[in-house]
């Protein structure tokens, strides 16, 4: 088997080569030339980002014959050894088989021999996340000071699983997944260099499919190219790699958003029948709906939704049909169902068995839209001619002396326009009683969130103050712009003049019952310290067994 | 050749052919795609198609069929060739020993073989330090070796595995092609053959899996008890979960029938032509008329709690009872 994947085929050689980490090969370049190398390097990030190579470059433009310098020769002996993995000072090793106690011991022994015929020794330690405890501690000493002529390299893929004393002792570089856009350019410039031309559409769909990772997007070309034998079409090579097309996804998505029981049952089918994974239909179907939940909410919908054009189209069209409450109910209800598909031995039942369960979802309600049915409800129950009564049930509030409101009385018909003003001269609570009972005949809700949370606080000639308290719902439904506006209206119709509403936040109720406390400790810690009580204790050889407020007694 | 047979209508079958007749195999392969599929079966076929002597004689003979009869091929088919490696998991679990042992195996030269093949079935249940060990090996393995990894799907993998090998699917086996199998290969009767195949859900050794185990008897008799249960008594319902809690062996399967049988009645409402039990087409869209979608549903949803609940290893009588308590078709 002389065929060398694509992968192995085109592994950066030099620095410049290396896609999409220059935050990385820059700050190494820099770092020969200065000659400020750090005696211990840690590389971390996703699979397939050039961790590995990124070690072996720097292994090379070290040990290089023609001198420490960015640019490796690739000729000289040393650079060839690195290459070939058969260098004699630099040591590639699998942390993961390597993993104990025992290796870095052999490996703590063999440091401080000089290298053979380069210039440093180099540990190169792959797959280091995979090191026992007492093996990352043996390594500590030596990691710390290390002999001059030592370096050493680590890859992983895991650096939340390396102990914080390793972390400290080692400089950090993280590679960051590379974006679709440089993988297809990176895979273009290697199929013309293969002789292919490929067209955009699939090179975009593998590199989508390798997510990042630029060994995963060489793998699949690789599968690609043997496969297809010449110019593949978009059509064949979603079939090659196993991705689910995007028809499928939309399908199922319209299906489910349809409720179509057939259709969904019909599309599971024909996927599981092509071999497909149907956890990873599964995943994509999320995707789908998160894009789909993105673009309802349209902001900045190119961002962060990863799709062409054409695909982004689509997916504003579907999600224009739907309120963002359902799209939003759906995509819960199969995050939440995540675990189950994930750990099923058997995803097809799994599935289907679910999607039913959406197909069969009512469209949620907006809560919004809920208060107002609910309030049109209770007018329909209560209004119709009769005269308006406080909010039934609310409990607790006996129907005010209504003086002023019977001058509003009467038919709702003439009420709902002007119902004339409300003496505000007398009473303050009053007044805002009325006011309540006004507002809750026509906003039932709103009326009682009013009555439960706000406070008058000041009726001004202009302006008039209210204070809300209660927890954060009716708080947030007396502030909502609408009730805001309902309750102005109400009060400058009661006032009979335009006022300007203000509503503040109460401070007071807390540090009030704060402070009342502290006084009431205070009291007994005087109490106590009484000379009176302190002989009296005295004389009768008695202990205090509680101390009483006076108030507290007579209540 | 060599069992290939039953699967050579495998799309998968053919790329590998494709693969070695163009010489460009790559050194790691992941063969994914439930059991029974022929996995194995075609990782055997492309160490013998590496291996086969017929090609030192017949240079141009085609790299894709082996001749199946040459010391090599017999050797690989028999299992004893020393460089065809396979590694299963011991006692549910691939240890980071196995795969040590591989990595050593493999820096040597190999015995006789032109190229060794490393077999490695489930790879699934390789613990992760032994995926990790797999890692360095995997992706720059010695010279003349090839390493096929055997898994039901990408997913139950890590991914730092799965982005260094080449993926290659096995379909479901088509339920007409099952049948035939069944019938040519194994001797069984064709109507049976056509139950067999379509519960199966295209996987050959589930299906000789249930021929063995009577599937047909056990599933009619669970449907019956089944279908008297969610109108009857209390009391009849706990029978049932003792009789489900006394055969611990079949427990699993028995569940799973059920399932399978409770997701016909709610599929057959949609897409009768879908159902597994083809066999008793009539009398589920019978059956799925008299059931209310949601109980129904609702049931799948009890039997899978159970099945959490006693793999979980609870109680397996109190969670079955919970279970048949639960089936209620009010």
């Amino acid at each position: 088997m002389s065929y060398l994947v694509l992968a192995r085929k085109y592994r950066p050689q030099c620095f410049e080569e290396v896609v999409s980490q220059e935050h990385v090969t820059r700050t190494l370049s820099h770092a020969i030339t200065a000659d400020r190398v750090a005696h211990a390097l840690l590389f971390s990030g996703p699979r397939g980002t050039g961790k590995t190579t990124v070690a072996r470059i720097l292994a090379k433009a070290l040990n290089c014959e023609k001198g420490p310098s960015p640019v490796p020769c690739n000729e000289c002996v040393s650079c060839i050894g690195i290459t070939e993995g058969h260098a004699v000072d630099v040591f590639e090793i699998d942390g993961a088989s390597n993993n104990g106690v025992e290796q870095v011991r052999e490996l703590r022994e063999n440091v401080k021999y000089l290298p053979a015929r380069s210039r440093f020794k180099i540990y190169i330690i792959d797959e280091v996340h995979m090191l026992s405890l007492p093996a990352f501690n043996a390594l500590l000493k030596t990691l710390e000071e290390p002999p001059s002529h030592v370096m050493f390299m680590f890859a992983t893929t895991e650096p939340h699983k390396i102990p914080i004393t390793i972390l400290s002792r080692c400089q950090r570089h993280d590679f960051r997944r590379i974006d679709a856009e440089s993988i297809t350019a990176h895979l273009k410039t290697i199929c013309r260099q293969e002789a292919m031309e490929p067209d955009e559409e699939s090179l975009w769909l593998i590199a989508r499919e390798a997510a990042g990772s630029m060994r995963d997007a060489l793998s699949l070309l690789d599968q690609v190219m043997t496969c297809s034998q010449g110019v593949p079409e978009p059509g064949q090579i979603s079939d090659i790699l196993g991705v689910i097309d995007r028809k499928a996804i939309f399908d199922l998505s319209s299906a489910i958003l349809e409720r179509d029981a057939a259709a969904i049952l019909r599309i599971i089918d024909d996927v599981y029948d092509r071999g497909l994974n149907l956890k990873k239909l599964y995943a994509d179907l999320l995707t789908h709906f998160r894009n789909l939940l993105v673009a309802k909410l349209g902001r900045d919908v190119k961002k962060l939704v990863d799709l062409p054009g054409q695909e982004l189209t689509a997916l504003q069209q579907q999600a224009e049909a739907h309120t963002p409450m359902f799209l939003n109910q759906v995509f819960d209800m199969l995050y939440r169902e995540e675990a189950s598909v994930r750990y099923t031995v058997q995803p097809r039942l799994v599935l289907e068995m679910m999607f039913l369960r959406l197909a069969q979802l009512q469209p949620a309600l907006s809560i919004d839209v809920l208060i107002d049915k609910l309030d049109r409800l209770r007018k329909e129950m209560t209004g119709g001619g009769q005269k308006v009564s406080g909010p039934a049930g609310s409990g607790g509030h006996p129907p005010p002396e209504t003086d002023p409101l019977s001058g509003g009385g009467g038919p709702q018909e003439a009420e709902s326009r002007s119902r004339g003003r409300i003496d505000d001269s007398s009473d303050l609570h009053q007044f805002w009683e009325a006011l309540l009972e006004r507002i809750a005949a026509d906003h039932p809700a709103f009326g009682a969130s009013l009555r439960q949370a706000a406070r008058l606080l000041r009726l001004g000639e202009k302006r008039v103050e209210i204070e809300i308290q209660g927890n954060g719902f009716s708080r947030a439904l007396v502030q909502r712009r609408k009730n805001r506006g309902i309750l102005r209206d109400v009060l400058q119709e009661a006032l009979g003049r335009p006022v300007e509403v203000r509503i503040r936040a109460a401070e007071g109720a807390e540090t009030a019952k704060v402070e009342k406390k502290n006084e009431i400790e205070q009291r007994k810690r005087e109490a106590l310290n009484h000379p009176l009580v302190a002989d009296a204790v005295e004389i009768f050889d008695g202990k205090i067994v509680d101390v009483k407020l006076l108030q507290e007694v007579d209540k | 050749m060599s069992g290939l047979d039953t699967i050579k209508d495998q799309p998968a079958v053919r790329r590998l052919e494709s693969l070695l007749r163009e010489g460009v195999l790559p050194h790691a392969l992941l063969f994914t795609g439930m059991e029974g599929t022929g996995k194995f079966s075609a990782a055997r076929m492309l160490a013998m198609a590496l291996n086969c002597r017929r090609y030192d004689s017949e240079p141009n003979h085609d790299r894709a069929r082996p001749c199946g009869a040459c010391s090599a091929c017999r050797k690989i088919r028999a299992g004893i060739h020393p460089d065809v490696l396979q590694i299963q998991p011991t006692r549910s679990f691939i240890r980071i020993d196995q795969i040590r042992d591989l990595i050593h195996a493999v820096s040597l030269k190999p015995y006789e073989a032109r190229c060794r093949v490393a077999i490695v079935s489930e790879a699934h249940r390789m613990n992760p330090e032994a995926g990790n060990a797999m890692l360095k090996i995997l992706e720059e393995p010695p010279e003349q070796t090839l390493i096929v990894l055997n898994a039901p799907q990408t997913s139950d993998l890590l991914p730092t595995i799965v982005s260094r090998c080449q993926h290659i699917r096995f379909h479901p086996i088509a339920r007409e092609r099952l049948a035939e199998i069944l019938v040519e290969k194994h001797g069984v009767a064709p109507e049976r053959a056509q139950v067999l195949s379509a519960a199966a859900e295209g996987s050959l050794s589930r299906a000789l899996a249930m021929r063995d185990a009577h599937f047909e008897q056990r599933r009619n008799a669970l449907i019956d008890i089944f279908d008297d249960l969610t109108q009857g008594p209390v009391a009849r319902r706990l029978a049932f979960a003792e009789i489900l809690a006394a055969d611990k062996e079949m427990l699993e399967k028995s569940l799973e029938i059920l399932k399978l049988y409770m997701r016909d009645l709610v599929v057959s409402r949609f897409q009768p032509q879908l159902i597994v039990n083809r066999d008793l087409a009539a009398r589920i869209e019978q059956d799925s008329r008299r059931h209310r979608l949601e109980n129904t549903m609702r049931m799948i949803e009890a039997v899978e709690r159970a099945q959490k609940r006693i793999r979980a290893n609870a109680n397996s009588r109190l969670a079955l009872e919970a279970m048949t308590l639960e089936m209620i078709d009010a």
